[in-house]
């Protein structure tokens, strides 16, 4: 492809690459045929041309940390995506595209899938893409040490073959209309270099950019690779920058010293869009969602009652028109639109009702002046006012409730070993995809092993039934069902989308994100 | 042995139960904070027997004891371990972060000595003049006004209102000394106004004291001119007290970088030792401490070294230590 320019991820939509796909063949998740070459084709977008060269330079709150490939952190959200590549990945409207397998197809039981992979896919070492790559990256996924999120849905597979260097066939245990939700979190890397990655000397990945140098705390670096599957891509390179804080990140991009703000306050978010210099990206994805939990094994919170009750105190449309300045919705299901279990009647629930709260309150017995305890972390501000706003409201009808706001690694620890006192907040992911892949795989609402220590039979009975069912028809009712559960158990308690956003100078031209929400640069230039 | 060389052994022998003392406290301040640094590397999907390996890994699972004699066991031969996070060795976090550290702190003193000398002095000169009266408003107002707000101000005014010096991070001096010094200048200035505040009360009140004495009346009665008794007759017996302080200052510059790197995003040792305790990050909070703490003893050698230099009467006899 000498001389050509990079077909993004939103091209290759526009251009209707996987169209066959998109056109929704047969049944959810299912995409058989092979699909045209995506680099054959120059996109509308670049038709101007866009400059080529100059380096991107980004800050966001926390350092890179490649030690474990297959974990999902807010940390290498960014790093990641620019490196690697996926085998399969979701457009904005949920729709499988292909990514390093040209194809993919389903066995009409759904209990195999056949990936064919693209040829001629380089690794920044030079080494060719191979089927046996992905099976290797697959079976570190499936090896509880790896830690990975998706290791649920990976131990699903009972056998994986490669019968060619560019065919991966994968027997799954059981029918999962929903297995390709798992290739949009899981990256492809060079598994020979695979102990550089765990040592942070360097990542080798498939991906338009390549390891640079990395600084502990401080900053890491990536150069464009030349050998890129979709050819080059405009940037010569980008760097992140660690900040110490979001209002720092704000203040960076504001003065000129950078020209991507990851996520930046959301209080913010309007000002921003207000000065002609900048230029701000929202994910409408509904990927992550700020929640409020209870840990069903303490007292008061074991009462389901008492947790009704703290859902009714929420006032999320307060929450949303103050605190996120508008960017969020007051809904207390954690579907969005294009989920398949959106039920708009569903978020309307929990409307904020004192009223109502004060009555469950005092049906569960929780006597006026109780104490419960609401754990927050300093790393997501708009829970912490969350938090604040409802001990005020609680304290109206006579409940106390003491906010304990933690530190990230406190917090992180406390979710991890289950030990929240009563109630925390936070932020959770997977929730715009198949319905049963957050409750595989997000900490604060998969079945058994979750946060809050909440384990009903029948959660993991409509879970179980949901993965394998293939009938549409039968899922929505599934879905339905689950949603109810979710919602009248109230051990995990959904507040509003956390829609991730990203503050750009106004030259910055061309940034889109994944259907995972991670900032996309391959067809980023800086027009300047 | 002479008699300098025999002092400086002899100090050097007395920090060895301070640094021991000041290790163990180290090593257990980090540990005293929740949070489990295995839980956080593990990922939330790990499960118990993964956390477990983890910490076995680790050496999380022995012993506080034993943790400790490993790790200072390593540290005398010059180990410091490996950080948690990155997997980098702490001795090379520390020379990635030490230069930027040293650049901050070398040029805020200079900036101190700068203003706080002038200052002190002329304040003492002309006391209860208008000009001792505006000195000891920018004393006030440097010791009173806390460098992380100073600091933030510096950002709104220069960087933000003004445009004209980047909010935060570094360029090294040696590579772009054009770039480098703007980016080095608020920093610098926002580290250097609370010690030079300190520093030019002591100067004055120890010249004002210096100035009143015998000996410097005499002078003025020699006719020497002003100049020459102010700094050769006065300056001088004025500085061993202010030496003390100076070394003192060094110190604080450090601790006080540890505050100002975080305002500026500057890359140096302090940011990064906060980022390893909000990371639970042992290896490297214990080895920047440890080395903070040795830097700290070196100070204050200097400093008693430096009375010697400054007054003759102070300098170790021949046959034994002052």
């Amino acid at each position: 492809m000498a001389g050509s320019v990079s077909l993004s991820r939103r091209s290759l939509l526009r251009l209707g690459v996987g169209a066959a796909c998109a056109a929704g063949l047969a049944g959810p998740g299912i995409c058989g045929g092979s699909q045209p070459a995506p680099t054959s084709t120059r996109p509308t977008v670049f038709a101007g041309g866009p400059k080529k060269g100059g380096t991107l330079r980004a800050a966001q709150l926390y350092d890179i940390t490649p030690r474990q490939p297959h974990s999902i952190s807010e940390n290498n959200q960014m790093f990641y995506a620019q490196l690697m590549d996926t085998v399969v990945y979701f457009d904005h409207d949920m729709k499988p595209q292909p990514g390093l397998a040209e194809s993919w197809e389903f066995s009409k039981d759904y209990k195999t899938l056949t990936l064919k992979l693209r040829k001629g896919v380089k690794f920044h070492s030079g080494r060719e893409l191979e089927a046996n790559d992905v099976l290797r990256n697959i079976k570190n996924t499936m090896d509880p040490q790896a830690g990975s999120q998706m290791g649920g849905q990976a131990r699903l597979i009972a056998e994986m073959q490669t019968p060619d260097k560019y065919t991966v066939i994968l027997a799954l245990k059981q029918p999962s209309p929903s297995f390709l939700d798992i290739f949009e979190t899981l990256y492809i890397f060079d598994m020979d270099s695979i102990a550089d990655v765990t040592s942070g000397k360097r990542v080798v990945g498939t991906g338009p950019f390549q390891w640079g140098e990395w600084r502990p705390g401080e900053s890491f670096t990536a150069k464009r690779f030349d050998g890129f599957w979709k050819g080059p891509v405009p940037l010569d390179g980008f760097e992140i920058q660690v900040a110490k804080d979001a209002q720092s990140v704000l203040v960076s991009l504001e003065s000129g010293a950078i020209d991507l703000a990851v996520n930046p306050l959301e209080k913010e978010i309007s000002r921003l869009k207000q000065d002609k210099d900048l230029a701000v990206l929202i994910s409408e994805s509904g990927n992550q969602w700020y929640y409020l939990s209870a840990n069903v094994a303490a007292k008061p919170t074991d009462n389901k009652l008492v947790r009704q009750g703290i859902n009714y105190a929420i006032n999320r449309q307060r929450l949303v028109e103050t605190i996120l300045g508008g960017v969020g919705e007051a809904t207390c299901s954690p579907w969005p639109k294009g989920s398949k279990a959106f039920d708009v009647e569903a978020g309307k629930r929990y409307a904020y009702n004192l009223d109502k709260a004060k009555a469950l309150f005092r049906e569960a017995k929780l006597v006026e002046g109780a104490e419960i305890v609401i754990q927050p972390t300093s790393a997501h501000p708009a829970m912490v006012s969350l938090a604040e706003m409802l001990n005020a409201d609680l304290a109206k009808i006579g409940i106390k409730l003491k906010v304990e706001t933690l530190d990230r690694t406190t917090w992180y620890a406390k979710l991890q070993g289950k030990q929240f006192t009563h109630l925390w907040t936070g932020a959770m992911g997977f929730m715009n995809m198949d319905p049963t892949t957050p409750m595989l795989q997000a900490f604060p609402v998969r079945v058994g092993n979750n946060a809050s220590n909440y384990t009903d039979p029948r959660h993991k009975q409509l879970v179980d039934a949901a993965v394998v069912e293939i009938d549409p028809a039968k899922r929505k009712d599934l879905f339905k069902q689950l949603t109810d559960l979710l919602l009248d158990e109230c051990f995990c308690m959904p507040v509003t989308p956390n829609k991730r956003a990203w503050g750009t100078r106004a030259y910055v031209k061309g940034l889109d994100h994944s259907a995972y929400d991670r900032v996309l640069l391959d067809k980023v230039w800086l027009d300047k | 042995m002479h008699a300098v060389t025999r002092y400086i052994v002899s100090r050097l022998l007395q920090a060895v139960p301070t640094v021991f003392l000041a290790s163990i406290a180290i090593f257990l301040l980090i540990r005293l904070i929740p949070g489990d640094p295995a839980l956080l590397l593990a990922g939330p999907d790990a499960s118990p027997e993964a956390i477990q390996a983890l910490r076995q890994k680790l050496g999380l699972d022995q012993p506080l004891p034993v943790q400790y004699v490993i790790w200072a066991g390593s540290a005398v031969r010059g180990d410091l371990g490996l950080s948690m996070i990155s997997r980098y060795e702490v001795w090379q976090l520390l020379g990635m972060r030490l230069p930027a550290t040293l650049e901050l702190t070398v040029t805020a003193f200079v900036l101190t000595l700068l203003v706080a000398l002038p200052l002190g002095i002329l304040a003492a000169v002309k006391q209860h003049s208008s000009l001792d009266a505006t000195v000891g408003v920018y004393t006030a107002l440097g010791l009173g006004v806390p460098n992380f707000w100073l600091g933030i101000l510096f950002i709104l005014l220069f960087a933000l209102a003004l445009g004209w010096l980047p909010p935060q991070g570094r360029v090294p001096l040696l590579e772009e000394p054009g770039r480098a010094w703007r980016h080095l200048l608020m920093p610098a200035v926002t580290l250097a106004v609370t010690q030079s505040a300190i520093l030019t009360r002591f100067v004055r009140a120890s010249m004002v004291e210096v100035l009143y004495e015998d000996h410097v009346r005499t002078a003025r009665a020699k006719g020497l001119r002003e100049r020459v008794v102010v700094i050769r007759h006065a300056f001088r017996n004025a500085l061993i007290p202010v030496v003390t302080v100076i070394g003192i200052q060094i110190g604080r510059l450090l601790g006080g970088a540890v505050i100002v790197e975080s305002v500026f995003a500057w890359p140096g040792v302090g940011r990064m030792m906060l980022k390893a305790i909000e990371e639970r990050d042992y290896a490297v909070v214990q080895g920047g401490l440890l080395l903070m703490v040795m830097a700290f003893i070196a100070i204050n050698l200097l400093t008693d070294l430096a009375y010697a230099f400054i007054d003759p009467r102070v300098r170790p006899a021949s046959g034994g230590s002052r």
